[in-house]
C-alpha cells in the first residue's frame, strides 16, 4: 500500500508547549491539584519571605554594612574560616574515604561507624564538647594541663568545623570513590602503572568532579554554620552570629537582613556553580551500587600505616568529644565538681518540654518533607508542565540558603501582616520542612529514576488513573526511599539550630536551641544532658524504624 | 467482519522528527497484525498511539468504530504486553494479573475465576502466590500476557514481547503466543523488528519505514512480492539489482551493469527499476550442463566464496560484473570456491520494483 505523497510534513507540528502540557495535566486532576498546592506553598513560604527580606533594608542600611569595620570584618571572617575549614574537611574526608574504600585496614568497620556519629547528632555537640575540653575551664586545658589559655577564636573554630564537616566530605566522596570501577585500576596496572602514579593518573582524576562537588557542599555548610561560631568563636564574629546578635540582641532587623543577604550571596554562588557547572553529583543519600566485586590491589605498607594512624586519630578525637559530653551530663559540674548526678538528665527529660517538642515538630516536618518531596519529584520527573524547570530550581534552592537567612526571613514575613505565625509550632515546622525539602526531593527523584516508566504505563493501560497508579504502584516501590527520607529528615529537623533559633517561643522551645543557650550560660551539665537526650531520641527512632522496616532503612547507604 | 482498530491519517511528531507519517490502517476482528520495521521506523510509536500513551498530532484512532483519539490511555480498552514486561515488582503473580480487574470493580469471585482462567491459558496454574522476581524470564513473559488477556480487551498490543528471551525459547514462545491468540480469537497488534517473528505469526504484516507503511500484506505477499525496494531489502536476503526496463529488439528486458540483460514479463512498464531475486530462487550448476533451456536468465560466473550454514549452503558468485548471493538447500554436494558455474533464474521468481 503506497501512500500518496502529500506534503504533510509542513502541515503537522507536535502538539507541545505550555497550553497542551497544561491541558494534559488538567486531565489528571490529582496531579494538577498537587502542582497547585505546591505552587501556593512555595509562593507563600519560599518566595514571599525571600523577597520580603531582600526588600526590607534601605540604602542607608547597606551603607552601614559597607562602612562598618565590624560588619565587613564578619564578612571577611566568614569567608576565611569557610575556606580553611572546607579545605581541611575535604582533605581529611577524602583521605578517610580512600582509607575506607580502597584499602583494607584493621578495625575498618569501627572507623566507618564512628565517623557517622557527628552526622547523626546535633552539630552543636562538637562545639559543646570542645568547650568542655579546651574552654576557659576546659578539662584538658585547665584541669589536666593547668593552662590558663583557651582555644576560643578562629583556631578553635577551624578545628571544630573541620571535625564537624569532614564526615560530610567523607560520605559524599565515598559515593564518588565507590563509583570508580576497580577495573580501571586493574587496566592501568596491566599497562604498567602502580603506586602514587596510579593514584595521580587514574583514581584522583576520576574523583575530582565529585570531590569539588563535595567541597562546595561543605563550603555552603561552613558559611552557614551558626552553632559552632556561637560556642567557640569567641570574638571572632561571622555573618551568621552577627546577624543573630543584631536581630535578637538589638532588634535591628534591617541590618540583620543586610547581613543575611551578604551571607546568602556566597552560598548561592556555590550552589549555582554546583548545579549548573557540575551537574547533579553530590547529596548524601543517593543510592549507588558498588560497580563490581573485584578486589583492589593492596597499597604500600607505609601509606597504609599512615592512613591507619589518621583514621585512629580522627576516630579517637570523635570518641573523646562524645565521651566528655556523656561525662558532662552525669557529673555536677565538669572540671569543678565531679560527683555523679542524675539531676541534669532529670531536668532535661522531665523538667523540660524541649525534647518532646523537638521530636514532635521534627517528626511532623519529616512527614511533610517526605510527602512533599516524593510528590514534587514525581511531578518533575514524570509529568510535563510549564515551569517545570523553575519548580525544580525553587525546590532545590533552600539547600543554598543558610538557616540564619531562612529564620530571619520567616520572622520578618510572618510576624505581622496577613499571615501571623510567630510563636506557633507551625512556623517551626514550616522552616524545617523548607530546609529539608531539597534532600527529600532529591532522594525521591533518584529513586524514581530507578523505576522504569513502563511499569506505570502498565498500570495506566490496565485502567489505573494518575492517583491509583501513584498509590498502588509507584509508592510501594518507593517505600524504602520514602522511609529513609523520613528518618533522615527527622534527624535533620531535630538537630537543626540556625533557623529555628529565631522562631522558638517559650511555648515551643527546642532541644537543639536549648543546648546552645544552656552552654552559652555556663550550664554545661544540662547542655550535655540535652544534647545526649536529642541523640538518644534520634537513635531510638532509628532503632524502631529498623525494627519495623528492616534493613531497608539505610540513611547513609555505605 | 468489522474493523476493530482503525487509524485514519495518523501522524505523530517529536520535535522536528515526523515519527509517524499519515498512517492509514484497518485491523479486522481476530486478526494478528504485525508492525515490522527497523528501529526508529515508527512501529512502537504507532502502537503507543493506539494505546493512548501518545496523543496524535493529526488523524484519528478508532476502537470498535468509536473515535478514541482524545480518550486517555486508562480509559481505552486496549491491553499491552511491554517489551520488558513491566510487571509490578512488589506484587505476586495473582496480584499482577488481577490488578486491572480490581480497578474495574469486579467481584472477588469473578476476579478469581478470570485470573485462574488466564493462568491456565498461559500454563502457569499454581504459581499464583509467587513473587514475580522468583519467575524465569519466560514465566514473567507469560504473566505479562495473562495480565493483558484477563482484561478481555478490544485489542491486545504487544511491543517486542520476545526480545528479552533467548533465541531457543523465543521460537517456542512464538508458536505458543500464536496458538493462544487463535484460541482466544483476540485481535492482536504485534510490534517487532524480527522478520522471522513477523512472518511466522502474522495474518498480515505492515512493513514500516520512516514513519510510513511501506507495504501491507500477508507474509507470503511481502516475502515473494515486495512492493518497495525497502521491503525487498529488509525482509530476508535479496539480490537487488539497479537497472532499467527497456525495449530491446521488440521485447521488454531489464538492463543492468550497462551491458547485461535479464528477461522480464512483457506487460511491465519501461523505465528505471530495481530487480529483486531471492537467493533461493537462483539455481547454480557447473558450466558443462544443458541447464540453459530451463531458465529464463542464465549467466556464466565463478564462485568467490562458500558459506556452509547447515540447512543450506550460501554461495557468493561473481557474474555479469556483480556479486550474486545464491542459497542451495538439501544438497550434500558442495562446490568449492573458484569453480566456474552457470547461474539461472526465472523471471516469475523475480520482482521488478519501481520506486
Amino acid at each position: 500500500m503506497q501512500q500518496e505523497d502529500i506534503p504533510v510534513r509542513q502541515l503537522i507540528s507536535e502538539k507541545s508547549g505550555p497550553i497542551f502540557e497544561l491541558k494534559r495535566l488538567l486531565g489528571q486532576p490529582f496531579w494538577f491539584f498537587v502542582l497547585l498546592v505546591t505552587v501556593i506553598l512555595f509562593s507563600l513560604f519560599i518566595i514571599f519571605p525571600i523577597i520580603n527580606l531582600i526588600l526590607l533594608p534601605e540604602a542607608s542600611d547597606w551603607l552601614r554594612f559597607f562602612t562598618s569595620a565590624r560588619f565587613r570584618g564578619a564578612f571577611q571572617n566568614t569567608i576565611i574560616i569557610s575556606i580553611l575549614s572546607t579545605t581541611t574537611s575535604t582533605i581529611l574526608g577524602f583521605a578517610y574515604a580512600y582509607a575506607m574504600n580502597f584499602v583494607k585496614l584493621p578495625g575498618q568497620k569501627f572507623f566507618r561507624n564512628i565517623v557517622l556519629l557527628p552526622l547523626m547528632s546535633p552539630p552543636v555537640i562538637i562545639g559543646l564538647a570542645f568547650l568542655l575540653l579546651f574552654g576557659r575551664r576546659g578539662y584538658i586545658t585547665w584541669n589536666l594541663l593547668g593552662l590558663n589559655t583557651n582555644l576560643y577564636g578562629w583556631r578553635g573554630l577551624w578545628i571544630v568545623q573541620t571535625l564537624t564537616f569532614f564526615p560530610v566530605s567523607y560520605i559524599t566522596i565515598t559515593g564518588v570513590l565507590k563509583s570508580i570501577s576497580p577495573r580501571l585500576e586493574l587496566a592501568a596496572r596491566n599497562l604498567g602503572s602502580s603506586g602514587f602514579h596510579l593514584f595521580r593518573t587514574i583514581t584522583f582524576p576520576l574523583a575530582i568532579p565529585g570531590v569539588i562537588s563535595s567541597a562546595l557542599l561543605v563550603g555552603i555548610m561552613a558559611l552557614a554554620d551558626f552553632g559552632n561560631p556561637m560556642l567557640v568563636g569567641g570574638n571572632f564574629n561571622v555573618l551568621a552570629t552577627e546577624a543573630y546578635v543584631q536581630a535578637t540582641g538589638r532588634y535591628d532587623m534591617s541590618i540583620a537582613a543586610v547581613l543575611s543577604v551578604m551571607l546568602v550571596l556566597p552560598t548561592l554562588a556555590l550552589f549555582l556553580f554546583q548545579k549548573f557547572k557540575l551537574g547533579k553529583t553530590s547529596v548524601v543519600t543517593i543510592t549507588g551500587k558498588p560497580s563490581s566485586d573485584l578486589i583492589r590491589y593492596p597499597i604500600s605498607k607505609k601509606v597504609k600505616a599512615l592512613l591507619f594512624a589518621m583514621c585512629s586519630a580522627l576516630s579517637g578525637f570523635i570518641i573523646l568529644l562524645y565521651s566528655i559530653v556523656v561525662v558532662g551530663a552525669f557529673v555536677q559540674v565538669l572540671g569543678v565538681q565531679h560527683d555523679f548526678t542524675l539531676s541534669h538528665i532529670r531536668s532535661v527529660f522531665i523538667g523540660s518540654t524541649a525534647l518532646r517538642n523537638s521530636w514532635m515538630l521534627g517528626f511532623t516536618a519529616a512527614v511533610l518533607t517526605a510527602v512533599l518531596g516524593v510528590l514534587i519529584a514525581y511531578l518533575i520527573n514524570r509529568k510535563n508542565f510549564p515551569g517545570r524547570g523553575a519548580l525544580d530550581f525553587i525546590t532545590l534552592m533552600p539547600a543554598s540558603l543558610p538557616g540564619t537567612f531562612i529564620g530571619i526571613a520567616f520572622i520578618l514575613a510572618f510576624n505581622s501582616g496577613k499571615i501571623v505565625l510567630t510563636g506557633t509550632a507551625v512556623i517551626i515546622v514550616l522552616s524545617m520542612t523548607i530546609r529539608n525539602l531539597p534532600l527529600g526531593y532529591r532522594n525521591s527523584y533518584a529513586a524514581l529514576q530507578q523505576i522504569d516508566e513502563s511499569i506505570e504505563e502498565a498500570s495506566t493501560n490496565l485502567g489505573g488513573n494518575g492517583f491509583q497508579t501513584f498509590t498502588k504502584v509507584v509508592m510501594p516501590m518507593l517505600k524504602n526511599a520514602f522511609s529513609t527520607s523520613l528518618i533522615y529528615n527527622l534527624m535533620k529537623s531535630m538537630n537543626t539550630l540556625s533557623a529555628v533559633i529565631f522562631l522558638i517561643s517559650p511555648r515551643w522551645n527546642l532541644g537543639s536551641v536549648q543546648v546552645l543557650s544552656l552552654a552559652d550560660h555556663g550550664y554545661t551539665g544540662q547542655a550535655s544532658a540535652m544534647a545526649l537526650g536529642l541523640m538518644f531520641l534520634i537513635f531510638l527512632t532509628l532503632g524502631v524504624a529498623k525494627l519495623i522496616l528492616g534493613d531497608s532503612v539505610n540513611i547513609f547507604n555505605i | 467482519m468489522s474493523n476493530v482498530v482503525e487509524l485514519k491519517g495518523v501522524s505523530k511528531v517529536f520535535g522536528d522528527l515526523l515519527a509517524v507519517d499519515n498512517v492509514n490502517l484497518e485491523i479486522k476482528d481476530g486478526e494478528f497484525m504485525t508492525f515490522l520495521g527497523p528501529s526508529g521506523c515508527g512501529k512502537t510509536t504507532t502502537l503507543r498511539l493506539i494505546a493512548g500513551f501518545y496523543a496524535c498530532d493529526k488523524g484519528k484512532v478508532y476502537l470498535n468504530n468509536k473515535d478514541v483519539t482524545s480518550v486517555p490511555p486508562n480509559k481505552r480498552d486496549t491491553a499491552m504486553v511491554f517489551q520488558d514486561y513491566a510487571l509490578f515488582p512488589h506484587m505476586t503473580v495473582y496480584d499482577n494479573i488481577s490488578y486491572g480487574l480490581k480497578l474495574k470493580d469486579f467481584s472477588k469471585a469473578e476476579i478469581d475465576k478470570k485470573v485462574q482462567n488466564a493462568l491456565e491459558q498461559v500454563q502457569l496454574s499454581g504459581l499464583d502466590n509467587r513473587g514475580v522476581d522468583q519467575l524465569s524470564g519466560g514465566q514473567q513473559q507469560r504473566v505479562a500476557v495473562a495480565r493483558a488477556l484477563v482484561m478481555d480487551p478490544v485489542a491486545l498490543l504487544m511491543d517486542e514481547p520476545l526480545s528479552n528471551l533467548d533465541a531457543k525459547l523465543r521460537e517456542d514462545v512464538r508458536a505458543e503466543l500464536r496458538m493462544i491468540q487463535q484460541e482466544v480469537g483476540i485481535t492482536t497488534i504485534y510490534v517487532t523488528h524480527d522478520q522471522d517473528e513477523a512472518l511466522t505469526m502474522s495474518d498480515r504484516i505492515a512493513v514500516m519505514n520512516k514513519g510510513r507503511i511501506e507495504q501491507l500484506g500477508s507474509a507470503q505477499e511481502i516475502y515473494f512480492n515486495p512492493a518497495t525496494r525497502f521491503v525487498a531489502d529488509f525482509i530476508g536476503t535479496t539480490n537487488g539489482i539497479e537497472g532499467e526496463v527497456e525495449e530491446r529488439s521488440g521485447e521488454k528486458a531489464f538492463k543492468f551493469n550497462k551491458g547485461s540483460y535479464a528477461s522480464v514479463h512483457e506487460d511491465i512498464d519501461t523505465g528505471e527499476a530495481f530487480l529483486s531475486i531471492r537467493p533461493e530462487f537462483i539455481k547454480i550448476t557447473p558450466d558443462n550442463t544443458s541447464f540453459n533451456q530451463n531458465y529464463d536468465n542464465v549467466y556464466k560466473g565463478e564462485i568467490e566464496q562458500v558459506l556452509f550454514v547447515g540447512e543450506k549452503t550460501r554461495y557468493y558468485v561473481k557474474s555479469e560484473d556483480r556479486r550474486w548471493i545464491i542459497d542451495v538447500f538439501g544438497e550434500k554436494n558442495i562446490y568449492s570456491a573458484n569453480t566456474f558455474v552457470n547461474i539461472g533464474f526465472n523471471y516469475d521468481d523475480s520482482n521488478i520494483i519501481y520506486d
